[in-house]
Formats: structure tokens, sequence, C-alpha cells
């Protein structure tokens, strides 16, 4: 067992406890306003921070319970096309898009923060575009884009001398670690290593996931043969793919304080996503020059949640997110499924179920009610979630529906979850000090994509 | 030009008849509803901070936003009442008697259509909500309300219903 110990923590534990005691005294006396929002739900569910020792866990499945009826996830049930479908377009290209434009002509950076002033709301969008337009280049997110453009499954202007002979390998232990450290350098924040279980793979890939109209749908089958492949009929992974590198991406904590559903906390999300598109198609290069298959994968072709915590790198949280020792929930995901021999990373637990269990603090502050606020998993979605939820694992299942919609009600991603999770405020800190978040101190911090230094990696 | 304003004429008369007769039914104004009943849960439910009274506007939504009677005050076959009389009062409670809003996986899974329709708060929820979103499909964006925020008035708290 591993002492925890912060390595992002920008505030001492005596800061938080000032902070809490302000919190707790304007809760008392209902002066509210002004408060960080995490600080404030903090001190008013009476929620201690967790304080935890990372010890070893169970695989996803075992976690899960997960059912012997659990089925692979198609994703032509994912929430952004059941919610394209029911609107008729797509539901992030046009409807959030309408009301996002519409925020910037008044002048709105989004719900999060009282401002109204075009010119600040081009600048926030302007940041936003900055952060995450390798994200629409190699993706957008990746959904449906298995075996597309940067995402192609095979190698790419790579001499044949490198990939057609693999390199023999010896000290698989040795090979593990310098790929992570590969990951490092392509851009991730943390890379784990597992054996892939096949039921994190998606039974289908979905190319008009963003889109309205009757699914196109591929299957993902797994076959005999030595290079991916693509037919008329389906998306081919060699039998032989029995590993996969997943690699973590920290977002800047500052953009999501300004949230829920701002400008801020798009940018926040589309510099995760930025990222781990470059990470994932950089490393499935590297691979491939080894002599190896590789498939990078950011939202597509497989479960990031699941991959992640059998790669040891977290628990599955409340909020639906991976929750990770380091960060928090505050990290995207993406991976590299490959048949390159590796030395799986072992789960780990740090008790989150049980905290999650007594806490609550994310489905109460979800804006639209998409997080379970029973207190107990369960191995059903509730019917209101459906299609989008995939029954037969143990947890606390989001409606995709409700979470989305509110997206595009208020024309930004959220994030608020992911803001006002204690673990995110026990490992991440508060980036503007306890002090109440607002634009112009985000631009005038020294600290620029706060939560990204002193990452040792 | 005679005829024209014949006709602005009687436009105006039929206007002032309208008004009248929207004002003598005394419709309520403003409907304030309690978002944080409690009820209908599984005794395991965190309540959102999102969950304060709602201010329905209860005219606007009639004379602004196109709303009929009917849309709201249905039978029990969910069809508009027929023969509406605006003397009469058609609360909600009289038919979803029970207080609260039944919600979470655990409850939904283990209540059918009926039992979840008896619970006010799931009632008025299906009304509002689905109204709102069918209006929003039809538009293909989300321009009226959905989310628990918009609607509801933030509610403090500092409890968990147990």
């Amino acid at each position: 067992m591993t002492d925890y110990r912060s390595n992002n923590m920008r505030f001492s534990r005596r800061r938080f406890m000032q902070i809490m005691a302000g919190a707790s005294l304007a809760s008392a006396t209902g002066a509210i306003a002004g408060m960080p929002a995490w600080a404030e739900a903090t001190a008013r569910r009476k929620v201690s921070l967790p304080r935890f020792k990372v010890g070893a866990g169970a695989p996803a499945a075992e976690r899960y319970q997960c059912r012997s009826d659990l089925k692979r996830f198609n994703n032509h049930h994912n929430a952004f096309k059941v919610v394209s479908d029911e609107l008729g377009v797509s539901g992030t290209g046009y409807a959030r898009n309408f009301n996002m434009v519409r925020n910037i002509k008044d002048g709105k950076i989004g719900y999060g923060v009282p401002v109204e002033d075009p010119v600040e709301a081009r600048l926030f969008m302007a940041l936003t575009i900055a952060s995450s337009t390798w994200n629409t280049f190699v993706g957008p997110f990746g959904d449906g884009r298995e075996n597309k453009g940067f995402l192609s499954w095979l190698p790419q202007k790579l001499p044949s001398d490198l990939t057609a002979n693999p390199l023999p390998l010896e000290n698989t232990a040795d090979v593990t670690r310098k790929i992570k450290v590969m990951a490092a350098y392509a851009g991730a924040d943390r890379a784990g290593v597992t054996l892939l279980d096949r039921r994190w793979v998606l039974a289908g890939a979905t190319r008009n996931v963003h889109e309205a109209g009757p699914p196109d749908t591929k299957p993902i089958v797994f076959r005999n043969t030595d290079q991916p492949m693509e037919t008329d009929q389906d998306l081919v992974i060699p039998d032989s793919v029995r590993y996969a590198v997943v690699m973590l991406f920290v977002q800047p904590r500052a953009l999501n304080q300004l949230g829920p559903s701002t400008l801020a906390t798009s940018t926040s999300a589309g510099q995760g996503y930025a990222q781990m598109g470059l990470a994932a198609v950089a490393l499935a290069q590297a691979i491939r020059s080894l002599g190896y298959v590789a498939i990078p994968g950011m939202n597509d072709t497989a479960l990031n949640v699941p991959l992640a915590i059998d790669a040891g790198l977290g628990e599955l949280g409340r909020l639906g997110y991976l929750i990770t020792p380091e960060f928090g929930p505050h990290v995207r995901i993406a991976k590299v499924l490959t048949n390159l021999p590796l030395a799986p990373d072992p789960p780990i637990a740090f008790g989150v179920t049980e905290y999650c269990t007594s806490c609550g603090i994310c489905a109460a502050e979800c804006p639209s009610g998409a997080i379970s606020a029973d207190r107990d998993r369960t191995f059903e979605p509730s019917q209101s979630t459906m299609p989008c939820g995939n029954p037969g694992a143990l947890k606390w299942y989001i409606n995709g529906k409700k979470c989305l919609r509110w997206w595009i009600e208020s024309g930004a991603g959220c994030s608020r979850c992911m803001d006002v999770c204690p673990y995110t405020v026990a490992t991440m800190g508060d980036a503007f000090n306890g002090k109440p978040p607002n634009p112009e101190a985000f631009w005038n911090m020294d600290h620029y994509a706060y939560g990204r230094r002193g990452i040792k990696y | 030009m005679v005829k024209k304003i014949i006709i602005l004429c009687l436009a105006g008369l039929l206007g002032l008849v309208i008004g009248a007769a929207v004002a003598q039914q005394a419709v309520p104004e403003l409907i304030e509803l309690d978002g944080a009943r409690e009820g209908g849960g599984t005794g395991n439910i965190y309540q959102s901070i999102f969950s304060g009274p709602i201010k329905f506007t209860h005219v606007k939504h009639v004379q602004h936003y196109g709303a009929t009677c009917g849309d709201c005050h249905h039978d029990s076959d969910f069809e508009p009442i027929e023969a509406y009389n605006p003397d009469a009062v058609y609360a909600c409670g009289e038919c979803h008697e029970n207080e609260g809003l039944l919600q979470g996986p655990i409850a939904e899974n283990n209540a059918s259509r009926e039992d979840q329709l008896a619970y006010r708060a799931n009632a008025l929820h299906m009304r509002c909500v689905g109204c709102h979103q069918m209006y929003n499909n039809l538009n293909q964006v989300v321009r009226v309300a959905e989310s628990c925020k918009t609607c509801h008035a933030r509610r403090p708290q500092d409890w968990v219903i147990k």
C-alpha cells in the first residue's frame, strides 16, 4: 500500500480549513454569494475531503459485479446519437452551437459567470478554439471515427522496414516502462497498461453518432488476422490484440471552476480531447514502428472508464467519470489497443465507491438531475435513461440524455460535477485560492493551465 | 377606406370582448409550486439543490406561448377536458394525489407508469418537461427550459433525506 500524496495541491489543508470556515459561516447566515461552488457545496453538506491510501483493487468487471447478460455497448445508443435523433439535427453540431452563438451575440460566456461583454465572449470563444482545434482535426472526440483519418488503424508514413519487422522483446517490464515514457512525451499525464477485456470494446462503430437519422453502424469484431482491417461489413481487430495502454490527460482546473456550462468549461474539455488525440495517434505510431499492431482511440472503439480501471488508474465515481488518486475526476482518457506484449498494471482501490455512497454532492449539484441520487448502485439504469444505459453492471447510472440536453440548452459543456467533486478539491485544490472564480482573474493567472504543473511522469 | 375602418373597429371590439372574458375567468396569473416536497422516494434520495419553488406563469403560457387549457387540464384518458368550465377548479392534486417526486433508478424501476403518475411532481414533470421537450424537438433546438436549474429556484440545504 502506498501513502497517497498529491503533487498538485496548490493550497494547504490549513487554507482549505480557512475556506471551509468561511463557507460554513456564509452557509449558516444565508450569505452564499461569492463562494467557490465546491466550497459552498462541501460546507452545506458537511462533507469531509477524502483522505485515502491507494491499495490493491479489482478489475472493472469484478468491481461492477458484471452479470452474464452484460452486452458490449453499441455506440448507436450513445446519448449524442439518441438526442440528435430526438431533435432531428446534430445535437452538438447544430443545436448546441445555435445556443452558443446566441450567447456570444448576447455577450455571455455562459451560465456560470455573470458577464455580458461581447468582446470577452469572443475572446473566450477564441480560447476554446485554441484549446480544441486539434480535437476537431483528429476526432472530433473520436466518436464514430474508428479507422478514419488520423485515427487510422494502420501505420501512417512509417518505413515498412520498421512496421513489418517486429522487434524481438525479452524484457516486458522494461518495454512497458519505456512505453509509458513515450506516452508521457506524446502528451499523457499518466499511463497504465491492462490486458484487454473484450467486454469493454464497442459492439459497433456508429459513423453518424453526432447526426440524426438511421444509424450507420459497423460491427467491431475480433478475428485471426495479422493487421486490423475494415471491410464493407465490419471493422476487424486481430485476435492478437490483447493489451491496452490507457492514458490520462488532466484538464485545467481554473476553467472548470468558471462553470457550469460556459465557454470556459468547453475549453477545458476541448484541451483534454485535443491532447488525447495527439497522444493516442503518436503512441500508436511509436508502437507500430516497433513492428506491432496499434489501434488509437479517443472516445471510439472501446469504453474508456473500465479500461482505465483495469489499467490501475482509478475507480468509477458516482458522477460516471473515472476518479484518479492524482487528479480526482479532472481527466480525459484515451487508449491504444495493441498486440505488443506488455506487463499489465494491477487495479487500484482507494475507497471511491464507499465515499461516493455517502457523498452525493455531484448528484445534488447537477443542473439537469442527470446523476443518480440513489444511495446505492444498481444493475439497471432508470427507464428514463434508456436506450443510453447498458444494463448488467453494478454502478450509478448516468442519464446521458438529460446531461446532453442541458449542454444544448446552455450552449456549452457543463463540468459542474467535476468541479464540485471532493476528490477534485483534494487533489487539484482551488485555482483561485478560495476566492470567487471570475474570468478576469483567470486571464491574469500566472499559472497557466493550472493543474498541469508539477506532474511527475 | 371606409371598409378598412369598419374592419378595424370590429376587430377592436372583438379584442375588448375577449379581453373581458379572460378577465372574468380570474385565472391565477402566477402559480407557485413547491419544488422541494419530500415523498415518493426510496428513502435513499439526495435532493437536488435545484429543487426550490417554481413560479409557473399561468396566464403567460396561454396568452404568449399559445398553450390551451386542455394542454395541461386533461381527463383520465389524457385527452383535453371537454366543455372546460373556467369557473371550476381543476387542480392537479385532485387526481395526482401523492405528494412529492418519485425518482432515481431504484424507485423508477420498481414503479409502474400509473404508480409514477400518482405522484404529483412526476405528473407535473412529465407534462411540463414533456411539452418543453416536444416543442424543442419540433424546433430542433433546446430553446425552452428542460433542466432543473432553469425552472427551479436554487434551494440551499444542509440535509440528506433519510
